[in-house]
């Protein structure tokens, strides 16, 4: 009997030891960041962070828009050149001939409100930072820039599609358990083109009034002095 | 049957044994007096007692021949009871244990041994192809070495993988090609949620569980097999010759043809080849009674129809079965095997690489290789980067070696009586190397990156560790099992990837080191699996079934790690009951049903709850060079992410009649996926434009139909087996978007398939093509909205990847020394978009184009069914390229001759020779290539879609089978 309680004993301590399972769960990334949830705290929280989220705005100079579409949109449909290749996309746009399913307009549209989307954040959140490396008049030229960019962006936009939606805040964090509140909310409706124009003339002023004279190249926003 | 217990009062006393062919003693037999309801049942050892002057005793089991013994003076009595042909005591593999074909409660399909014999076939998945009910295989390409799809069932999901779980010899694993299908003794298919929610997490797709042969005691096998095959293109398709190329292309862009422009090559020759097979297996299995072996080794080849496609795979197995005491066992089961394989292109437009476009698009007057004697392949004078199918054949150089290992060790203790502890540990092993080289000259890729090298390896690891605790009660008619159980696996897959440019002008040299331009990273993934589950089964005489299975699993990937699934099935064996003893035809009636809840997490990605961001390399700052990488997040993390689940309900009935000749199956299922992972469409102002979130819920209901018969068992045996399925397959909810569209066709840029709310997934989304008009000679397409105008408001819904239903019809003679088994497989009712033919009648570039284009619209040919040449609206997605899919396929003819048995010549037990054609004849209107194709593989999404994907060929084989 005793032997028999000692057996089944051992048996069930093979077969249920693993209480302490849930360690054994825990595996956490090899390959990449974990980005921490800020919600509450500061969205930038030095300067050298800032600055690479302002080199991220000027980076999107160097997407498919700015090197392709551009050109496509501008000079193929005004007969300059023809289009080439084998993108029926490409070739709707020469032809006069674009329907709602075009991936050139999709993607122009999806580009220019990402190169906006990173203008709002530094536009909104670098005066918040508490950086000492980061003066005043530092904080002024990259709001300045930015916002020349985002006026920049929605002139894109503007000519190409008339009313479009003027989105001027970023949003810091979605979560799936967010979503189904503001999913709803999160596709804004059109502004009118007059309401365009006048953000696009309040933030040339913006720049205006911050932006450095000179700059270490062309690809920098300045003013003329 | 019901007995009045008065079998003491009268008459003489009779006494005996009930036993089996083996002598085994038969519990439970009923021993009753014919025309009477007076009678007995053996006890556990057969032994039995009644009481009887005269009269007929008559002696049944189920599963076994009745007998009836007249009496007369007898008072001992031994009889055998011999076996039915069709075997309701066969045992049936289920889920961690055994189960008898009698006893099941759920729906299982068994394929056995006999169904891969004398078959050549390459992967364990390969031999399910219509051999059970409601599991839908398909080959989503011919490439040799490329991966089955199967369906059990219907598709669920559609971001976390479809496949079944393959659990082979006890251990899960997914990847089953480096399984010899000849080590196979069994498979069952565990198709509803009560048999598979014993495996919980990973069994929503249905499980397929592979049990390799084992020796047997005192039963010394050598076994031998070989064969040879030859493949070759079923259908070609036929393309314009050079001058009426010239004649299209001075139509679409006149005055710029080169009059030197003269030669002709027949590009569909040059690709299109002959494929050849050959296979060696030896084997040896045996023992005693305390040590039983199988030990097999084989190689395999298979080199496709298109050249470099080829797959080499060496393997060897050993399983080990050893008792080294009467209460303990070890079972060792190791399977080795190296795979080569090469690649040829497929899927992919002309422009891209895609041999088989390129075969038929490529112009006809250009040769193979440039006439100045330089090597290069001649350009393409319109498209320069687009070279000719020989090039991308034989241009790049590149092998994929896999090394895997599948290997498990069990004990086996018997601790009490009726108690059983089995612990196993398993591990897979697969180390990956793939190297590709395109050397500087030959190409013009090649040319203007200086020579381009490329070196992948992985290694993809994983352990499991399985403990459990079997309990096995029979007191009187009560039969009571227990399981309890638990189990932890965990995986690893790690990466190292390194691509150079600019190499030296020595194409020997093949070195990274030698690359003047060089990038590449490594990488590590991991995720592990920990569960406990318990089952207990109840049966009262055969009668009454109850099986209830628990399983609580926990996963790394997700957040909240824990997930519960539960199941349960009945049964009754109608056939038994008293009311029922009168309708002698039936030798056995079963109902069966249950339900059960089964999760998926097999495409999660494996850090789901936290948010994520990667790392970019950038050009530093000379003023701050160590500041480290660049990083941005490329998703959101869902720390509320759940399993997808499958709730699954089944009803099944077991039908057995004429003498055990006949055998029905039916089962009806309704299955509901909930939480069907999306990635939710966001705005395109935030960083990250998709979030993965549980959103959608899918259905799949359908009914299945197995019939098994034995229509002659004379000198000529003939016996049919068939299956049929239906399955209706429907996305029933979506949150946040209520549509998404995949399935890019690259020539119009556009979508063609469509995930939306009362639409099966695999339906194709565009126009309606009403003809072409004979004023213009551009496509007609239907006003669906009604506005007056074409617009995009004109799509709707032109065809259905889903088939209505699917069958499997196999029939085998034998006759003497010979054996023919034909076996046809086939689909009804599901459409295929033929993407190809946008390429082959778009009449849009420089590509060549198919002979139908020789219809074509022009002035002097109004009516007619091909548009103008010249405009691509008349190639976007529309009805003109849906087609019927439907097909009737001799899939395997295989005629085999016995040569010699064990009479004739002393040591040789077998020895036999066969002749298989596969793919012999395929009944179908569709006009591509092959009606079983997908150019996306095994997506449940895009599905039926055909872009030059590489075609399965007709082969013919020749086998020898050598046993001794």
């Amino acid at each position: 009997m005793k032997k028999n309680i000692f057996k089944i004993g051992v048996a069930l301590l093979l077969v249920l030891p693993f209480w302490g399972c849930d360690k054994f769960l825990d595996l956490q990334p090899k390959n990449d960041k974990i980005v921490v949830d800020n919600k509450d705290s500061v969205y930038f929280s030095s300067a050298s962070e800032v600055e690479s989220a302002l080199a991220g705005v000027y980076g999107d100079f160097r997407n498919e828009y700015f090197e392709l579409d551009y050109f496509v949109n501008g000079d193929a449909q005004s007969d300059d050149c023809y289009a080439g290749a084998d993108n029926p996309a490409n070739f709707q746009i020469d032809d006069y001939n674009i329907d709602a399913l075009n991936s050139n307009v999709s993607r122009d549209w999806a580009y220019l409100y990402s190169a906006i989307g990173k203008a709002n954040a530094v536009i909104n959140n670098t005066d918040a930072v508490t950086d000492p490396e980061l003066t005043a008049s530092r904080k002024k030229e990259i709001i300045g820039e930015a916002c020349f960019i985002r006026a920049y962006m929605y002139f894109q936009l503007v000519q190409l599609w008339g009313d479009v939606p003027l989105q001027l805040q970023e949003i810091k964090t979605i979560s799936a358990e967010l979503l189904p509140e503001i999913y709803p909310i999160m596709f804004p409706p059109r502004n009118t083109k007059e309401e365009v124009y006048a953000q696009i003339i309040t933030d040339l002023e913006t720049a205006l009034a911050g932006v450095k004279s000179t700059g270490p190249d062309k690809g920098y926003v300045t003013r003329v002095p | 049957m019901i007995f009045s217990l008065s079998t003491m009062a009268q008459g003489r006393l009779i006494k005996g044994k009930v036993s089996d062919a083996s002598g085994l003693g038969l519990p439970g037999v009923t021993v009753q007096v014919k025309g009477t309801s007076t009678g007995t049942i053996t006890d556990i050892d057969g032994n039995f007692k009644i009481n009887l002057n005269s009269g007929v005793l008559k002696f049944s089991y189920i599963g076994y021949k009745a007998q009836e013994i007249t009496i007369s003076d007898q008072t001992m009595l031994n009889i055998v009871l011999l076996e039915e042909t069709r075997n309701l005591n066969e045992i049936v593999i289920v889920g961690y244990g055994t189960q008898k074909k009698k006893d099941l409660t759920t729906a299982v399909s068994v394929v056995s041994e006999k169904d891969l014999r004398d078959r050549p076939i390459v992967s364990a998945a390969q031999a399910l192809q219509g051999k059970a009910a409601g599991v839908q295989v398909s080959s989503p390409s011919g490439k040799p070495g490329q991966a089955l799809s199967v369906r059990v069932r219907g598709a669920t999901s559609v971001l976390a993988g479809n496949e079944p779980l393959y659990v082979v010899d006890g251990v899960p694993t997914m990847d089953v090609d480096g399984l010899n299908p000849n080590d196979i003794s069994s498979m069952s298919v565990l198709k509803d949620a009560s048999s598979s929610a014993i495996y919980g997490a990973r069994a929503a797709n249905g499980v397929v569980i592979i049990t390799t042969k084992r020796g047997e005691s005192n039963t010394p096998l050598v076994s031998f097999n070989t064969y040879f095959g030859v493949s070759k293109l079923r259908k070609t398709i036929d393309v314009l010759g050079t001058k009426d190329y010239r004649t299209l292309r001075e139509e679409l862009d006149p005055g710029n043809w080169d009059p030197k422009w003269t030669g002709y090559t027949d590009w569909s020759n040059e690709v299109f080849g002959t494929g050849f097979d050959q296979s060696y297996q030896l084997s040896a299995s045996g023992g005693s009674d305390k040590m039983k072996y199988f030990i097999a080794g084989g190689y395999f080849s298979e080199e496709g129809i298109v050249k470099p496609a080829k797959f080499d795979r060496y393997s060897l197995r050993i399983n080990l079965d050893n008792e080294l005491k009467p209460w303990l066992k070890i079972g060792t089961n190791l399977n080795v095997s190296s795979i080569k394989t090469k690649d040829t292109p497929d899927n992919l437009s002309s422009g891209r690489g895609g041999v088989i476009m390129s075969a038929l698009n490529t112009p006809p007057f250009l040769g193979i290789y440039k006439k100045d004697g330089s090597g290069w392949f001649e350009p393409n004078p319109f498209q320069p980067s687009w070279e000719n199918p020989v090039a991308y054949m034989e241009g790049p150089d590149q092998e994929a070696t896999d090394y895997k290992i599948l290997g498990s060790f069990q004990a086996e203790a018997k601790l009490m009586k009726d108690l059983v502890l089995k612990s196993r540990i398993g591990i897979e092993l697969d180390n990956h190397q793939w190297d590709y080289y395109l050397d500087p000259f030959r190409t013009t890729y090649g040319r203007l990156q200086h020579g381009l090298g490329r070196s992948d390896k992985s290694n993809d690891n994983s352990w499991i560790w399985e403990n459990t605790l079997d309990y096995v009660k029979k007191s009187g008619k009560n039969n009571f099992t227990g399981l309890i159980g638990s189990s932890i696996q965990k995986f690893r897959y790690s990466d190292t990837y390194v691509e150079g440019s600019n190499l030296p002008e020595e194409t020997y040299v093949r070195s990274l080191w030698a690359a003047n331009t060089v990038t590449g990273g490594t990488s590590l993934q991991e995720w592990s699996i920990a569960s406990f589950f318990g089952r207990g089964t109840y049966d009262y005489d055969n009668k009454y079934y109850l099986t209830v299975s628990l399983r609580e699993d926990g996963s790394s990937k997700l957040a909240h790690h824990w997930g519960f699934m539960p199941s349960f099935s009945t049964g009754w064996r109608i056939s038994s009951e008293s009311f029922m003893k009168d309708l002698s035809f039936i030798d056995d009636l079963k109902i069966r049903g249950g339900w059960g809840r089964n999760g998926n997490q097999e495409g999660i990605p494996n850090y789901t709850q936290w948010g994520l961001a990667s790392f970019n390399r950038y050009t530093p700052n000379p003023q701050d060079p160590l500041t480290g990488p660049g990083s941005s997040q490329y998703t959101y993390g869902n720390p509320d992410l759940k399993w997808e689940t499958t709730d699954q309900t089944n009803i099944g009935i077991d039908f057995t009649t004429l003498d055990s000749r006949v055998t029905l199956n039916v089962d009806m299922y309704w299955k509901k996926t909930s939480d069907v992972l999306m990635n939710v469409q966001l705005p395109n102002y935030l960083p990250i434009t998709t979030i993965q979130t549980n959103v959608g819920t899918i259905e799949n209901k359908g009914i299945e139909f197995n019939l098994n018969t034995i229509n002659i068992d004379k000198d000529l045996k003939w016996r049919t087996d068939f299956n049929m399925s239906f399955n209706r397959n429907k996305v029933v909810g979506l949150k946040f978007t209520d549509v998404y569209y995949f399935g890019r066709v690259y020539s119009n840029n556009s979508d063609v398939a469509i995930v939306k709310v009362g639409l099966p997934l695999g339906s194709f989304y565009g126009y309606i093509s009403e003809g072409v008009d004979p004023e213009t000679g551009d496509l007609i397409y239907k006003d669906v909205n009604n506005n007056g105008i074409f617009d995009t408001g004109d799509r709707t819904v032109i065809g259905e990847a889903q088939p209505d239903f699917i069958f499997g019809f196999t029939n085998t003679f034998t006759y003497k020394r010979f054996d023919l088994n034909i076996f046809f497989q086939g689909s009804y009712g599901n459409d295929i978009y033929n993407a190809t033919r946008i390429d082959l009648e778009g009449m849009f570039d420089s590509k060549n184009q198919s002979t139908a284009v020789l219809r074509r619209w022009t002035p002097d040919n109004t009516i007619t069914d091909i548009p103008r040449s010249g405009n691509m609206d008349n190639v976007r997605n529309s009805s003109r390229f849906v087609e019927d899919g439907s097909y009737v396929r001799l899939k395997s003819l295989t005629l085999s001759y016995l040569i010699l048995d064990d009479k004739q010549l002393k040591g040789f037990k077998k020895m036999s020779v066969y002749m298989t054609g596969q793919n012999l004849l395929t009944f179908t209107k569709y006009s591509g290539f092959d009606p079983e194709v997908n150019a996306y593989g095994n997506s449940a999404t895009e599905m039926g879609i055909d872009y030059g994907t590489y075609p399965q060929a007709r082969t013919l084989i020749l086998g020898l089978n050598v046993e001794f």
